[in-house]
């Protein structure tokens, strides 16, 4: 069915069709569910506590950006599930999306990975010349897509079970942060993505002739560029930027080490735990084989519990850095778009500058037709010089702006991460009391 | 911090060292003959420095060939049938319990070794987060409580794995060695036997050929007290070992515990206090 698409400006509150769920068996479902076939509670737990974390932001950013904090503009986007499509080389999995604005009743569609590239694309398209700091799409990883289109139903079902709730999660935060931004969440593409059976399809303009013609200006240009900047702001601020990108790295390395050492942990408790079973069952004393033997049973208790802060480590703190990292790239991208534009305004005034000579050439030369045809070049220039000042004034604007936005939403969701961060090792370490408490009366009656 | 770290790993080798080298003096000290040794007496009561002599050639290659003959005897011994069932019982469960055990000491090795690189890990934390504190003036306060926190969690991890190590790495690594030394003295109470049997042999050749007969007696008899002495006090070796070993078990297991459960309650309410400044911030 198609969708009335004429809406207030594009924006999202506008006809929102109503879904059935009839489109679901639209979807070919060869396989049995993969998202279904996994059992790993605690990690969708963590996932969902994260998930609900960015909702909170989320909606207090779309709060405070239409200056209304009620929940009347509120947009809620969730991957509510995720299925394998096809088999071996050919299979891919689909992210089921379910939409929701405000008072409207939900929307339902389907997309693969590729749907979100494409989307970014268009969106990088859209917005990025106007200084916007678009928000990363999840990147692509051919290792762990490969894992699952051969991975089968049996074989690392815990690798794919991670990689894919990894990227899932992801996904929803790439679209939750771009329905948090004042201008995208107004976007006609994201709408369609949203809501539309259809992906939206890339530009037909981005690849071929044009397509070439106009990265070829864009990279030429860019290598050029100096700005004698009047105001200090945007050289100090992109330092700052490529300090934090340091900083975030750096740290994003330490986290990498505490997971590994943490799954470490995991294994050579649970390997300890099960000799300590054996050493027990050689005993010759029933008190001290039973406590050992409690011994076996705390370390692998305690296993479980390392394997949790682990996934912590992880999920409620590593992610939320890796994505930093990539919001910087994108940060960076639009400071290069400004130094773009700067360009483009100064070869545009050194070209007048040239069309001015040549009147002047003309001028002495008394050739009349020729200045007249100057005066026309002269006058079209000077249109040219003054548009490409204002295109100058108005992305320097808008970086602003984004870079302002950017540092207070950095600052909540890193903090936000933290104190979950912090909850849940303080679960995990009452947690590790607890089985140590259980087991202490083993050790005192040994005799 | 660095500097910490170093005092902390310094710290924990000491406390270590002293813990075994006093358990070793302790045994030595329990036990009705070796307290009677005069080199003992000597270690424990000379108030100047002693000075002591390291073995010389001959004994080291005299030591290195004792090895090696023991090895074969081991070998032998292992397979000599014992009518005490007391003896026979012993060895086996000896035998087999160090076996385990050896396995089990590798394994809490490579444990302790996975908990100490933990702490490490919190103090490169607590880096970044002073990193982020100077570099953000907006975080500047809460990543620098964060990176205090984490600071402190690093001492407590140290703690939770020197103590993982001095309770149960040691405990095991000691236990296997005592199983070890067990099994020695069995050993060499079946070379007693295996001797006296010998004995026995000779003595009835000798009365068979009438020769020697009283050199022969008195080696038997020589061989028989030889053999009863060592019976004796195996059997009481043994029993001290077992209650022994109990005692220490119990007390390293209640001592550990007791240890992690403060260490991961000092955690927790590290974090808590940590996590309520934060949430002020």
């Amino acid at each position: 069915a198609e969708v009335s698409t004429q809406s207030t400006g594009g924006h999202l509150q506008g006809a929102i069709p109503v879904r059935t769920n009839s489109d679901h068996d639209r979807v070919p479902f060869n396989t049995p569910a993969v998202g279904c076939a996994l059992d790993d509670t605690k990690t969708t737990a963590l996932l969902n506590a994260a998930k609900e974390s960015a909702q909170q932001n989320l909606k207090k950013s779309i709060g405070w950006v239409n200056g209304d904090k009620k929940s009347k503009d509120s947009a809620c986007i969730e991957i509510s599930s995720y299925t394998r499509i096809g088999e071996g080389y050919n299979s891919y999995i689909v992210y089921t999306i379910q939409t929701a604005l405000g008072e409207a009743p939900k929307t339902t569609v389907q997309r693969r990975f590729n749907d979100f590239f494409v989307l970014h694309q268009l969106i990088v398209e859209n917005y990025l010349p106007r200084g916007v700091i678009v928000p990363p799409v999840p990147e692509k990883n051919f290792m762990g897509t490969a894992k699952v289109r051969f991975g089968g139903n049996n074989e690392n079902i815990q690798d794919q079970s991670l990689f894919i709730k990894r990227r899932k999660a992801a996904l929803e935060r790439y679209l939750n942060r771009l329905m948090a931004h004042h201008l995208i969440s107004k976007d006609e593409t994201l709408r369609r993505f949203l809501q539309e059976e259809d992906a939206p399809r890339p530009n037909p303009n981005a690849s071929g002739i044009k397509g070439f013609m106009k990265n070829m200006e864009t990279m030429v240009t860019k290598a050029t560029a100096r700005i004698n900047e009047v105001d200090e702001w945007y050289e100090d601020k992109q330092g700052h930027i490529l300090e934090m990108e340091e900083t975030l790295k750096k740290i994003l390395a330490v986290v990498d080490n505490i997971v590994a050492d943490r799954r470490d942990l995991v294994a050579k408790s649970a390997a300890f735990g099960a000799s300590c079973l054996h050493l027990g069952e050689g005993e010759d004393n029933a008190s001290l084989r039973r406590a050992i033997t409690k011994l076996s049973e705390l370390e692998n208790n305690l296993s479980t519990v390392h394997s949790e802060m682990a996934d912590s480590d992880l999920f409620v703190f590593g992610e939320t850095v890796k994505d930093y990292i990539s919001i910087i790239q994108a940060a960076k991208a639009a400071f290069d778009e400004r130094v773009k534009t700067f360009s483009v305004w100064e070869s545009s005034q050194s070209t007048l500058a040239k069309k001015r000579e040549a009147k002047n050439k003309a001028t002495l030369q008394g050739k009349a037709d020729r200045v007249a045809q100057c005066d026309e070049d002269i006058r079209f220039w000077e249109g040219k010089v003054e548009k490409c000042q204002e295109d100058f004034e108005v992305i320097s604007k808008n970086l602003k702006e984004e870079i302002r936005i950017f540092e207070e939403i950095w600052v909540r969701d890193i903090k936000e991460s933290a104190i979950s961060y912090f909850q849940k090792l303080i679960d995990c370490e009452n947690q590790i009391v607890g089985h140590w408490k259980e087991f202490l009366p083993e050790a005192k009656i040994i005799n | 911090s660095g500097i910490n770290a170093e005092y902390g790993d310094y710290l924990a080798l000491f406390k270590k060292t002293v813990a075994m080298h006093e358990m070793y003096l302790m045994r030595l000290a329990a036990h009705s003959k070796l307290r009677e040794d005069s080199n003992f007496r000597v270690f424990l009561e000379y108030a100047k420095d002693l000075k002591v002599r390291t073995k010389n050639k001959k004994e080291l290659i005299g030591g290195f060939f004792k090895n090696m003959t023991k090895n074969v005897d081991e070998a032998l011994l292992s397979s000599q049938k014992d009518k005490d069932e007391y003896f026979q019982e012993r060895r086996a469960f000896l035998v087999d319990y160090h076996n385990r055990i050896k396995e089990t000491t590798r394994k809490t090795e490579l444990l302790s070794e996975s908990t100490n690189a933990l702490s490490m890990d919190y103090m490169q934390l607590a880096g970044g987060f002073a990193l982020l504190s100077v570099q953000d003036p907006q975080l500047q306060r809460f990543m620098g409580q964060c990176a205090v926190t984490f600071e402190v969690m690093q001492k407590l991890q140290k703690r939770v794995s020197t103590d993982e190590d001095l309770k149960l790495t040691d405990l095991f690594k000691y236990y296997q060695r005592e199983a070890q030394a067990a099994k020695s003295l069995l050993y060499r109470r079946g070379r007693a036997l295996a001797d006296k049997d010998i004995a026995e042999n000779k003595l009835e050749k000798a009365q068979e050929k009438f020769k020697d007969i009283p050199t022969a007696e008195a080696y038997l008899q020589d061989c028989k007290i030889r053999f009863e002495r060592i019976s004796e006090m195996a059997k009481t070796e043994l029993d001290t070992f077992k209650a022994r070993r109990l005692e220490t078990y119990r007390k390293h297991l209640v001592d550990m515990s007791e240890l992690q459960i403060r260490h991961s309650q000092s955690k927790v309410s590290e974090l808590t206090k940590g996590l309520e400044l934060l949430r002020e911030l």
